[in-house]
């Protein structure tokens, strides 16, 4: 039944067409829809990978992976373990980071059960991005999500020299994108 | 900036809600929020003006503060605490944190910031936009409550990246505090930073730091212990440093900062951010039509959120358990387009002392021009039902917010036929045939001559809307609406069906068939309970119509006619409520009769409901048919009787969301002794405006029904309290601008519809 009442609905039919081509009364129609669109918000949760500062020198990533999502990368590449997954930090320090290009990366082995991991001894004032993915039969690694980048704090507190042009530079002509990595809820 | 910083005195107790329901005068809870709290007010009280105090502050507790609970729990304790450093200013503003704090802030003695609501660090945020959000809406609740943005929020625990000062400054901010760690004070110690975005930063560093401080301000935490010494050397304290204009301004950028990051302490911990983690997520379980079903209290949501994660990063798990229950409370309802509203408002008046109304509008939704017509069968001087009482309320205070208001109405052998009363124009008309004994024909003739003086005064005033109230004038309203081509809003206070129980026979049915008439064509449809609404759904088959929940509140009544069936029982002890297991009433079969000094007190408990019958069988049971009660159904007028002769009002609820029911006795001047539970326990105030006692707990019970008939005086304070509680939760002005707002909104669509075809 919902599945008609979708179609109709995609086709633009309004309630009192639907209610009279499938004749069920249009509050029942209604609920049926509203329903539906519950149900499919519901499984609509967002497959991301965040990675949060714990400290200095920590990070924490935490991951949703839909099971679904997973069976698709499965399809496209076959896993060498499926019951293995690969957690990835690349140090992305002034690059625009390509996949292949990272000053370093270190390989952290999961589970397909784990959603979390702390990562521990980054260096300072570099930036890291995390991705979470798998070896393939080819025992290449193939990701599956990407975190935004971070970038990791001074050295000493005088180093912020190094950026002070870019700072007045940015304040004189806030137009482009600033050179650095900023929060996420910072759109730009 | 103008001003030069010494010393940030943080405000960081905690707010626990918990402790603070059902606290008296001297509890713990209201005595450290005084020290607090009132220790700043002296302190800035005592400031040059040009030298501001400068503090951070914790928006859960000015908003509670600011709530109806909060002003009343002050106004108690400074009179019961005579010499606290803070009374003599608080009396001056009628218990007022926030009035007393803006007059100091316009006197430039004091500089009050936020912390962002949440206090969860904005660097850990997971979900997309929420540390932007949490800016915001602490911009928001400030603005609400000191008219303008908040010229700093403070980061909690000091954390920030590149971005966060955009976030600032969008909402609203000029400068901003942060740890003294991420700058080379040493080297640079006479610098005016800033971020890359122009926004001014303060460097601090926190008190307990050893040696020479380089930031130009330290941070002070106090705490009700260190409060009262803190206010003692408060000069020593102040000597404030002047920041020389000289100095140059240097831009800084860092990926990172928060408090003693150098020392290598950890910014969150990972059980902090699991803690707090499906809190975060509950956030996307709601969107802008949840939030729009919840009309004008839409903003609840949002701030439960926030005090969910507020609780969850401090640890308060009973806090956090309760906050989130109330949180899925309205969104459950809220998703079935069918919530809780009294709950909400009471959520938003109570407890977070704020509206946030100014967040809803979705659509822009003009303001209606020109006058309404409120049509009714009674007003005043001729009262029959609650309705005449209703009508008039609401239209004297909407002359007073500005409405042109024209009330027509029966003819009333006493009345003119027209008067101005307080800027209402009131217009009496009909029936031709008083005497004709057909009850629905008398009706007629009244409609038909209501619709004739109708028709006149919309040809003589700019009538915008129509606004009936019940069947009885519904067919003069449906009428003219429709001639007239105006939009109309029917105010349904009871159905015929609610009122009988169901329809039983030819009149009722005749009445109900009006009613639905009345619904089919109104815009829109106001009732005052969300039960009505309910009623109005499932037996008037009002599915599809906009219904505005806008609680009647409490009528504040003269005397009602005393003698009822049940005043040969007097003196007792009343309750009302449905008779479901929640409601607690077997509390009563076991409290101790004996002890009570009054012997002879009986308990009346009314209500229907699954229980009843088992509940008259236990009395039988266990003998106390002469003194409990269940009397089953009792009308309105019954009800009002039996509020205004007892001798107390007991609610022993085991779960109770609002307890309207519970502010209705208070509006009787009756002492209250309710459950501490739910909604309860955030207007009954413990000695203040009622007694509580332990859910369940016949002894508890006992105890506190022996109090209140013991000491008469006592008893009569708690009621004189309480009304005054009840009245100022259920203003008329309150009442009036909710209707204002459906009066917009039914215009609005109306126009909207004349578009459309």
């Amino acid at each position: 039944m919902i599945e008609e009442i979708v179609k109709l609905r995609n086709r633009n039919f309004s309630w009192d067409q639907i209610e009279s081509k499938l004749s069920i009364p249009k509050q029942q129609v209604k609920q049926k829809w509203r329903r539906f669109m519950t149900e499919k918000k519901g499984l609509e949760v967002k497959n991301e990978l965040h990675a949060i500062f714990l400290s200095k020198e920590r990070l924490y990533c935490r991951w949703h992976l839909q099971p679904r999502l997973l069976e698709a990368a499965f399809y496209c590449e076959k896993p060498l373990n499926p019951e293995v997954l690969d957690l990835r930090i690349f140090d992305v320090t002034d690059i625009y980071f390509n996949g292949a290009n990272a000053h370093s990366v270190t390989c952290i082995k999961v589970t397909k059960e784990d959603c979390s991991w702390v990562i521990k001894g980054l260096k300072r004032n570099r930036s890291y991005i995390c991705e979470l993915g798998y070896l393939t039969e080819h025992y290449t690694f193939w990701p599956i999500l990407q975190s935004h980048p971070v970038h990791t704090s001074y050295q000493r507190n005088t180093d912020y020299i190094f950026k002070l042009r870019a700072a007045e530079e940015f304040y004189h002509y806030p137009f482009d994108a600033p050179n650095w990595i900023e929060h996420p809820d910072c759109l730009r | 900036m103008k001003v030069s910083f010494s010393n940030i005195l943080m405000a960081d107790h905690p707010f626990r809600p918990l402790a603070l329901a059902g606290s008296t005068i001297d509890s713990e809870e209201i005595i450290k929020i005084m020290n607090v709290y009132g220790c700043l007010l002296a302190a800035a009280n005592q400031a040059k003006p040009g030298k501001p105090v400068t503090a951070v502050v914790n928006l859960f507790v000015l908003g509670w503060l600011n709530g109806v609970r909060g002003k009343m729990a002050v106004n108690t304790f400074i009179d019961h605490h005579d010499h606290h450093m803070s009374a003599d200013l608080l009396r001056s503003y009628d218990g007022s944190f926030i009035q007393a704090f803006k007059d100091l802030i316009h006197e430039r003695k004091l500089l009050l910031l936020p912390v962002s609501l949440s206090h969860y660090p904005l660097t850990a945020y997971t979900a997309k936009g929420a540390a932007s959000d949490d800016l915001k809406r602490t911009a928001a609740v400030w603005k609400e409550l000191f008219g303008a943005p908040p010229a700093s929020i403070w980061l909690p625990r000091g954390a920030y990246m590149p971005g966060i000062d955009e976030l600032l400054q969008q909402a609203g901010c000029q400068f901003v505090f942060l740890p003294g760690d991420a700058f080379p004070l040493e080297e640079e110690p006479d610098v005016h930073w800033m971020s890359p975005r122009g926004l001014e930063i303060f460097p601090y560093e926190a008190e307990n730091r050893q040696g020479n401080s380089q930031s130009a301000v330290t941070l002070v935490s106090i705490t009700e212990e260190n409060a009262c010494r803190w206010y003692a050397d408060i000069d020593k304290k102040q000597t404030v440093r002047e920041c020389s204009s000289s100095s140059a301004k240097r831009f800084i950028h860092f990926p990172l900062a928060y408090e003693n990051m150098n020392k290598g302490q950890e910014l969150i911990t990972v059980e902090e951010i699991q803690r707090c983690e499906p809190i975060l997520y509950l956030k996307e379980e709601w969107d802008e039509k949840c939030r729009s079903a919840i009309y004008e209290a839409g903003g609840v949501l949002d701030l439960e959120w926030a005090y969910c994660i507020y609780a969850a990063i401090h640890g308060f798990e009973e806090e956090l358990a309760s906050a989130v229950d109330s949180l899925r409370y309205l969104l459950d309802g809220a998703r079935k387009e069918f919530p809780d509203l009294d709950y909400a408002h009471q959520r938003m008046r109570l407890h977070y002392g704020v509206t946030l109304s100014s967040e809803k509008p979705v659509e822009h939704i003009e303001k209606m021009e020109g006058a309404v017509l409120l049509l009714t069968w009674e007003y005043p001087p001729n009262i029959v039902g609650g309705m005449a009482r209703h009508v008039h309320g609401l239209a004297e205070s909407l002359v007073s917010s500005g409405r042109e208001v024209i009330v027509l109405t029966a003819s009333h052998h006493e009345s003119p036929h027209y008067e101005v009363v307080k800027g209402v124009h009131i217009y009496r008309t009909g029936p031709l045939h008083k005497g004709e004994r057909d009850f629905l024909k008398q009706t007629s003739d009244l409609n038909l001559c209501l619709f004739q003086k109708g028709t006149e005064l919309i040809r003589e005033y700019d009538v915008s809307l129509i606004h009936t109230h019940d069947w009885l004038t519904g067919d003069a309203a449906v009428l003219l609406a429709e001639q007239h081509q105006l939009p109309l809003v029917a105010t349904i206070h009871a159905t015929e069906h609610g009122r009988n129980n169901g329809l039983h026979n030819e009149l009722q049915h005749a009445i109900a068939s009006k009613e639905k008439a009345l619904i089919s064509s109104s815009d829109t449809i106001i009732v005052c309970s969300q039960p009505m609404k309910e009623e109005l759904r499932v037996f008037y088959e009002a599915i599809e119509k906009d219904i505005y929940v806008i609680p009647n509140g409490v009528e504040f009544e003269e005397r009602v006619s005393g003698s009822t069936r049940f005043s040969h029982l007097e003196p007792f002890i009343f309750s009302i409520g449905r008779m479901v297991f929640e409601k607690g009433f077997q509390t009563f079969f076991n409290i101790h009769l004996k002890s009570l000094k009054k012997e002879n007190i009986q308990f009346i408990i009314a209500g229907k409901g699954p229980l009843l019958e088992n509940w008259r069988e236990e009395v039988k049971k266990r003998g106390l048919e002469d003194r409990i009660h269940f009397v089953g159904y009792v009308s309105d007028e019954e009800r009002k009787a039996l509020f205004q002769s007892c001798e107390a009002a007991v609610f022993p609820s085991l779960y109770e969301p609002f307890g309207i029911v519970a502010l209705e006795a208070m509006a009787f001047q009756k002492p209250v002794i309710a459950a501490a539970t739910g909604g309860l326990k955030s207007f009954v105030l413990h000695k203040q405006t009622g007694l509580l006692f332990e859910p369940g707990n016949a002894e508890d019970l006992s105890e506190k029904i022996s109090a209140i008939l013991n000491k008469p005086d006592f008893a009569k304070e708690l009621g004189l309290n309480g009304h005054e509680m009840a009245k100022e939760l259920y203003s008329w002005n309150h009442i009036s601008a909710q209707t204002e707002k459906v009066y917009n909104q039914t215009v609005f669509i109306k126009k909207m519809e004349g578009v459309r075809t």
